[in-house]
């Protein structure tokens, strides 16, 4: 079973670096939950991973079910470290790979094999035992990465981009594979990505880091739903700012006088609405608004607005056939209208 | 493109090799012997004294070889994390030096007259320089192992560094939390990772110091000579019947080099799948 992870203001700034990699940081993870550090590549988040497996030399304190950790070595912490390459020990075979923690702490050889056995079968790679690391895809060499560190039946799971070197199908069946295995081992897990979408998939939680700090760690809704301020929501893809005097129930804009659901002090105030919250028709806080792009998604269809001088960006059906130039009756319901700092 | 540099190595290599086992059999159109024959070899191959210079050239490469590759190794994972120009700089100093000027220096150094032995006896641990050990012109040769080891040792750190750097930091990393203690990523991660690049390293200076002679000619006993200083002799006698005994021994260097070369490449390819 995974233990309680306590980071307790970490800092860790490199040897002859300016900044540090990592500032301040402070979060917990409970037993057994998964999630994700967030952030734009350089943020700190493959150091933050280092300095909870002891790699670095930090200050602060990293704390596992209460005890410190300040002075246990790496190999002491049971905290095992999947990295962004796969890193196989290309002088050995899979099966040796996913051994060697088990023969680094000594474990009785008669009881190595089934595990080894057991962990390959779990990432699905039962018949590639004898081959060598080069031998394998980069999709393969981070499943045997994962088996080697699963093996090891770790306190702590520290992956670092573990989809990154993935194709998109692939990518999701890896994905299963690591919330199947995370769920049934209960391994408390820290997981890295710069994908929104994938720490939203899976994460309990999501910790979002700017420039080596923790700006929020939270659940996944609320960083769509309730973004504190405009970085973070523009990170999660929130488009739209709409910017006004708040008196009265009523937030006075370029545009006009929106409603909001939301309890807000009076004063100078931005409120933010993501693309998919924008719907056609009338109600509150409807405004005709002049079709200037379309673009088709996939998904759906793309359109950029504009309401007087204001600019908002819709996702909408892809039933929904408007072209540009034409006008429509475009609604900003008064719920999907949060304010941010 | 590469026919005029396989045109080249073959001449050189090969028609120095086949010259060599030519007049190693007597054939030597130039003094207008032409008569293939086995004197040579059968005379060189019954001499217990050859026996004895490939015992002592052997025993030198090998010794020379181990000694050096410990120590570079030593020196490399000392020096592996550091950006310091002074040890880099230090480093390469030996590797411009020539051969003979390092037997010079080491001569000063630690023969009976040398500096060493003075220090030593003014600082009185002995009674006079004469009863320091003869460490040149010795049975055990080590004069000419101490200038072999002072000159390949930064050779092989070299290489070996540029094999460590090659490796990444992650690499032990990984391990480390996987519970590997430090000695143990070393001797599981590490070595066997750089273990074939510093076996070809190691086995280019014992090669080098199995078949050159102005070391072992200037530092060591004249009985028994190495190989290579036994055929120097015998190249440079006046008597050019000679001539076929030092092919013939010049021959059993690159022989016993060869052989070598094909069992290291066995045992790379074999452990260090390379
Ligand atoms: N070994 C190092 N020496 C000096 N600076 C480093 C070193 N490794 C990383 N950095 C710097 O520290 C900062 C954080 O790096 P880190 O690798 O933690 O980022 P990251 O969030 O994992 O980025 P990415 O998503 O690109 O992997 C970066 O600005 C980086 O340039
Ligand atoms: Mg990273």
């Amino acid at each position: 079973m995974g233990a309680r992870l306590e980071l307790d203001r970490l800092s860790y700034r490199y040897p002859g670096a300016d900044d540090c990699a990592v500032a301040d940081l402070s979060l917990a993870v409970e037993p057994g939950e998964i999630i994700a550090l967030l952030g734009p590549s350089g943020c700190g988040k493959t150091t933050t991973l280092k300095l909870i497996a002891g790699l670095l030399e930090s200050e602060g304190d990293v704390r596992l079910d209460g005890r410190s950790l300040r002075s246990v070595p790496p190999e002491r912490r049971h905290i095992a470290m999947v990295f962004q390459k796969g890193l196989l020990f290309e002088h050995m075979d899979v099966e040796a790979n996913v051994g060697f923690g088990l023969r680094m702490r000594r474990t009785l050889k008669s009881q190595i094999a089934p595990r080894v056995h057991r962990a390959l079968d779990q990432v699905q790679m039962s018949d590639f035992a004898r081959r060598r690391p080069l031998e394998l895809s980069g999709g393969e060499q981070q499943r045997v990465a994962l088996a080697r560190a699963l093996v090891t039946e770790p306190r702590v799971l520290l992956l670092d981009e573990p989809l990154s070197a993935l194709d998109a199908s692939l990518r999701d069946d890896m994905r299963e594979l690591l919330l199947h295995l995370q769920r049934d081992g209960g391994h408390t897990t820290v997981f890295v990505t710069h994908d929104q979408q994938e720490a939203v998939r899976l994460g309990d939680r999501i910790g979002l880091m700017f420039a080596g700090r923790l700006s929020m760690y939270d659940e996944p809704e609320a960083f769509f739903e309730r973004p504190p301020t405009r970085k973070i929501a523009e990170f999660f893809g929130a488009t739209n700012f709409l910017e006004g005097e708040y008196a009265d129930g009523v937030l006075r804009t370029a545009i006009g006088e929106l409603k909001l659901a939301a309890r807000v002090t009076p004063g100078r105030r931005t409120v933010v609405i993501r693309p998919e919250s924008i719907r056609l028709g009338n109600g509150d806080n409807a405004f005709s608004a002049r079709v200037l792009e379309c673009r088709y998604l996939g998904t759906g269809m793309q359109y950029r607005f504009a309401i007087g001088s204001q600019t908002v960006v819709a996702r909408l059906p892809a039933d929904v056939t408007l072209t540009a130039g034409e006008t429509v009756a475009l609604q900003l319901p008064p719920a999907a209208l949060w304010p941010i700092d | 493109m590469l026919a005029p540099a396989l045109v080249v190595i073959g001449g050189l290599f090969g028609g120095g090799l086949a010259d060599a086992l030519a007049q190693s059999f007597g054939w030597f159109p130039a003094l207008g012997m032409h008569d293939l024959e086995l004197d040579a070899w059968r005379a060189v191959l019954r001499d217990p004294a050859i026996l004895h210079s490939l015992l002592l050239t052997l025993y030198v490469a090998a010794t020379t070889t181990a000694i050096s590759t410990i120590l570079a190794v030593a020196l490399a994972l000392a020096l592996r994390g550091s950006s310091a120009r002074l040890p880099m700089a230090i480093l390469h100093l030996p590797i411009t030096i020539p051969y003979l000027l390092a037997a010079v220096g080491i001569t000063l150094l630690v023969s009976q007259s040398g500096l060493l032995a003075r220090v030593i006896a003014n600082l009185g641990f002995i009674d006079e320089p004469r009863d320091f050990p003869p460490l040149v012109y010795d049975p055990y040769a080590i004069g000419i192992i101490l200038t072999y080891v002072w000159k390949e040792t930064p050779f092989i750190t070299l290489i070996t560094l540029a094999l460590l750097r090659g490796a990444p930091e992650e690499l032990e990393q990984v391990a480390r939390t996987l519970g590997a203690t430090r000695r143990q990523c070393l001797r599981h991660v590490i070595l066997p990772r750089i273990m074939s690049g510093l076996l070809a390293a190691a086995f280019v200076a014992f090669a080098f110091t199995f078949g050159a002679f102005e070391v072992p000619l200037l530092l060591g006993e004249t009985s028994p000579p190495t190989l290579p200083v036994l055929a120097w002799y015998e190249y440079q006698s006046l008597d050019l019947a000679d001539r076929p005994t030092a092919m013939a021994v010049a021959l059993i260097i690159a022989i016993v080099t060869g052989v070598l070369a094909v069992v290291l490449l066995r045992l790379s390819r074999r452990f260090f799948n390379v």
